[in-house]
């Protein structure tokens, strides 16, 4: 007696996995983008500025030196957002001396940013699994998108 | 409201460990006191402010306890110090009035020198979550 199994459409839900993976990265990675970029400029705005300059720096070396780049890895899999400030007395500004207390400007801006950052990314999911069709299976959904003219354009799935 | 920074103080002073290496000299943050051989090791306590989650009403925050250490050996000291706080601290929650409750565990650890000085300083940072009550701590 033979027993012949069939599963049909595995080519197809492959193909909209990797649909779903494009999307993803790309939603995922402007989420990223337009997160470090918020972070740098609330880094920037909390950083402490010396009238006079400090270490031998003009003013402003220490605000001016906060940078931030969006690195993917191993394909996309991985997608981090890395901020840096340069100034060799940062650490000693974000942690405090025995002469000077803290001034922490690089927690406070991820505070700041932290919900903002959670619900970009969620946003960022749910717009890759509604644009890619994997979003059927769970009962479809519609993405409205905004234009460049303030024009709306809605895509209806399921 | 709890007062966060006095409930960390008390929860060290209470650790004969602690008190035998810095005696009572924790402080809030931007109390320094001395800088004398005798003033060390020392630990400053301050908490960051963070965000209220405006659905949950959950409060964060960051706790920062400094261990400053000076002398021979002090990078060691400051080490054994920061290792009995979190024996002491990490992953623990208190239960303060009515439903609050502080939930705290360690984020980081960061040794840092100071070369001017010559003190060792470690910083311990821990994630402060206040459940159901927004607010300042």
């Amino acid at each position: 007696m033979d027993v012949k199994v069939d599963i049909k459409g595995v080519g197809e839900t492959i193909n909209k996995i990797q649909v779903f993976n494009d999307i993803a990265y790309s939603e995922l990675g402007q989420a990223m983008f337009d997160s470090v970029n918020d972070f740098i400029n609330d880094a920037k705005y909390f950083a402490p500025v010396s009238a006079y300059g400090s270490h031998g720096n003009p003013p402003g070396y220490l605000r001016d030196h906060i940078t931030g780049r969006v690195i993917s890895k191993i394909r996309g899999v991985i997608i981090i957002g890395r901020i840096r400030s340069s100034a060799k007395y940062s650490i000693f500004q974000e942690f405090g001396t025995t002469k000077h207390r803290a001034q922490p400007f690089m927690m406070t801006a991820f505070n700041k940013n932290k919900f903002k950052m959670y619900g970009r990314f969620k946003k960022a999911m749910q717009t890759a699994i509604q644009q890619s069709s994997v979003g059927r299976y769970y009962g479809g959904g519609a993405v409205t998108k905004q234009g460049p003219s303030g024009t709306s354009e809605t895509t209806l799935f399921g | 409201m709890l007062d966060l920074i006095k409930l960390i103080r008390d929860v060290l002073l209470a650790d004969a460990t602690i008190t035998a290496y810095v005696g009572t000299r924790i402080y809030m943050e931007g109390k320094f006191v001395g800088n004398t051989e005798n003033d060390y090791p020392q630990i400053t306590i301050a908490v960051l402010d963070g965000p209220t989650d405006s659905l949950t009403d959950d409060y964060y925050a960051d706790l920062r306890i400094n261990i400053w250490a000076k002398g021979s050996g002090c990078r060691t000291e400051a080490g054994l110090i920061a290792k009995q706080i979190l024996i002491n601290i990490d992953k623990k929650s208190y239960l303060a009035n009515d439903p609050i409750v502080y939930q705290l565990w360690k984020s980081n650890n960061i040794p840092l020198w100071e070369e001017d000085t010559k003190v060792f300083h470690r910083v311990l940072t821990f994630d402060v979550v206040m459940a159901g009550h927004g607010g300042n701590l």
